[in-house]
């Protein structure tokens, strides 16, 4: 599950309320985990806060057995299964060194490999994919399908929505302290995710003809011979093609759906949904 | 409540480890009493090494007095009458290497004033040569007022004053004080050392960014638990290493007691004071170090908090004066200078019953509500990052 929302808007807080290191103002939070409960139940947690840090003057070594100690695990058992997670992101080299020696992006590996070394119920992820550099992205997105697809549950928080609708299947978009929306991900994008039409020709004249006052067209903008177009929501691809002029030239077509940043901004911010270019578009 | 206890003393397994095996620290265990013994006693062992040289002073005696030798405390001053005359006394003194010499004539028993030359500059001290003068003067005088021998004596006789205590006490006073100085300035160092490891524990805590996945295994009540023990029985180790090493090059320097006060009958109820003290410090050290954002950002408040175990020895000389006074009683009931004053107290062994009831149940009730406090600030203040924390944001953690 992908919590959701731009900076500020409470999902660190929302996460701090959840690991019980800020209270919440009203209400409580409740688990259901199979193992561990009372005074054990953050042992069923794995937790990577935003904020990026190790001891910097200890080993790997010392701190798997630490902070793996720390969830319960014995030392050589949080040792080996530290190693096994090394091993995964090629660290197994820097198992004695110090967390000085190592870069940004190793070090949040190791931070990364002590949160899941308990093998946690619920893995709780704030900004995963912040400071690491694509290749290191793609390698913590499989390694976040693999322990889903073991049966761990994930809450992933991060303002990159492109990144979290490459792993996540629901989503919690919050705004403000407060949530806007809830569901599975393929739901929201069915009930908010308009298809956008990227088309160019040089059969201007006709295009807008046929575009005006179409009642299955929400908007449409036009850049010289590049055309966005934004279909009104029950209209999906297939329609729209079957009504395009026959006789229309097309050099380029491309229909996707809207982004989530666009359906938040929609729904989130008020914004109205319109076929203005994005940075993107451009 | 077993699990939460069990991660205490990891994070304290943590500290210690972490400490014990950091060069600094080490270093800093065993330089420490050597810096202290060097400061304390190397003028002693100078002193050892470099006696001052015996010095030779010749004298030439023309009167029918005698200089009484024995009697004088001489030191190194060795006197050596010449029998020749006054003209060769110099020449002979030099040629023997003497340091100087003296003529005693009756001009000295006339006037009292007597020239020793030396034949170097010198900045010795003839203390000793001048009293032995000034009893050969005053005998010299006496007798020629007509008095006899037996008089003089008499006359001259010291007075000698011995103080006998009517307490039945099995304990000398010397051994009180030794014990007074070494659990004062044992709990004095404990909390200076400790407090300010403690701090640094907390800012670096803060500064590695680790408070978040340290508290998302732990409460921050047990975490600062941890790292409060853990820093005390680092401390312990530290005093520890200090004793064992100390001790025996203390009792060969200053020649106390030391041994002798560790079997004082009221070791307990140092133990007592000395844990609260140190309790109550820790708190408040912990919990302004995690309102900072390094030390160098720290306030004038933050900085005086850092004082506050300086307080007993601003008052530590006239309680050591006068244990029974005001100053003494006001110092053992205000618990920020109770640990330390009712421990030189009790050492001294002038300290009223309730006194120490009294100032016992004021420090739990201090240190039970310091600690209380100090959680608060704690876990807000430990994951509060970029800058320091100001007064009215500490009250305002305080109230919610």
């Amino acid at each position: 599950m992908g919590v959701l929302g731009p900076n500020g808007a409470g999902k660190t807080s929302l996460i701090r309320m959840i690991m019980d290191i800020n209270a919440p103002d009203s209400g409580s939070i409740n688990f259901n985990f199979q193992n561990g409960s009372g005074d054990n139940w953050q042992e069923s947690i794995g937790y990577l806060p935003e904020e990026r840090g190790l001891y910097k003057n200890a080993s790997v070594k010392d701190i798997l057995a630490f902070l793996g100690g720390l969830k319960g695990l014995e030392k050589k058992v949080a040792q080996n299964r530290g190693k096994e997670w090394l091993e995964k992101f090629g660290l197994l080299d820097n198992y004695r060194d110090k967390i000085e020696e190592l870069s940004k992006g190793m070090a949040q590996k190791v931070q990364f490999a002590t949160c899941v070394l308990h093998e946690p119920e619920l893995l709780i992820l704030d900004e995963p994919f912040s400071g690491l550099d694509p290749v290191s992205q793609d390698l913590m997105k499989e390694e976040i399908r693999n322990l889903a697809r073991k049966g761990t549950a994930i809450m992933l928080s991060s303002h990159q929505m492109n990144l979290v609708e490459e792993v996540c299947d629901r989503i919690f978009l919050m705004d403000k302290g407060s949530k806007v929306l809830y569901g599975d991900l393929e739901d929201i994008k069915n009930e908010y995710g308009n298809y956008r039409v990227k088309l160019t020709t040089a059969d201007s004249r006709r295009l807008e003809t046929f575009l005006s006052n179409n009642p299955r067209i929400h908007s449409f903008r036009q850049n010289k011979i590049n055309w966005n177009i934004l279909l009104e929501n029950e209209v999906g691809p297939a329609e729209f093609i079957a009504i395009l002029p026959e006789d229309l030239s097309i050099t380029e077509i491309s229909i996707t759906r809207i982004s989530l940043h666009d359906i938040f901004v929609r729904v989130a911010r008020g914004g109205l949904l319109d076929a203005e270019y994005t940075k993107e578009d451009l | 409540m077993l699990n939460t206890l069990k991660k205490t003393f990891k994070i304290t397994g943590w500290e210690v480890m972490r400490n014990l095996r950091n060069k600094q620290f080490i270093i800093g265990i065993f330089l420490t009493p050597v810096l202290i013994l060097l400061f304390g006693g190397l003028p002693n062992l100078l002193n050892r090494i470099d006696r001052p040289e015996e010095r030779q002073v010749y004298y030439l005696n023309e009167t029918e007095a005698v200089l009484n030798l024995d009697d004088g405390p001489l030191n190194e001053l060795v006197l050596q009458e010449y029998q020749g005359s006054r003209e060769g006394i110099q020449e002979s003194a030099s040629q023997a290497g003497a340091d100087g010499y003296f003529i005693l004539d009756d001009n000295f028993f006339q006037e009292g004033q007597l020239t020793l030359y030396t034949f170097e500059a010198t900045t010795a001290s003839f203390a000793g040569l001048q009293a032995l003068l000034n009893d050969s003067l005053q005998q010299y005088r006496m007798e020629e007022y007509g008095l006899e021998q037996e008089v003089v004596a008499e006359v001259t006789a010291v007075a000698r004053l011995q103080v006998t205590s009517l307490a039945e006490d099995e304990i000398e006073m010397g051994s009180r004080v030794t014990t007074a100085v070494i659990f004062g300035g044992g709990l004095f160092f404990l909390l200076i050392t400790s407090g300010s490891m403690l701090l640094y524990s907390a800012l670096q805590e803060k500064k590695d960014k680790m408070t978040e996945i340290v508290l998302s295994s732990i409460s921050a009540e047990g975490l600062m638990a941890g790292k409060i023990i853990g820093h005390f029985l680092l401390g312990m180790i530290q005093i520890g290493v200090w004793f064992g090493i100390g001790l025996p090059l203390a009792d060969y320097f200053f020649d106390f007691p030391i041994l002798e006060a560790f079997f004082n009958p009221a070791l307990p109820l140092f133990i007592v004071f000395a844990l609260l003290g140190y309790l109550m410090f820790a708190a408040l050290f912990v919990g302004i170090g995690s309102t900072m954002e390094d030390i160098q950002s720290a306030s004038n408040s933050q900085s005086m908090v850092f004082m506050l175990p300086v307080l007993p020895v601003l008052i530590i000389g006239p309680v050591f004066s006068n244990p029974g006074g005001l100053l003494a009683t006001l110092g053992s009931l205000f618990p920020l200078t109770a640990p330390i004053i009712v421990i030189v107290r009790t050492a001294l062994g002038v300290i009223p019953v309730w006194e120490i009831v009294l100032s016992a149940g004021i420090l739990l009730v201090t240190t039970v509500i310091f600690t209380l406090l100090a959680a608060r600030i704690f876990r807000v203040g430990m994951l509060m990052y970029g800058k320091s924390a100001s007064f009215s944001e500490v009250l305002r953690w305080l109230r919610h």
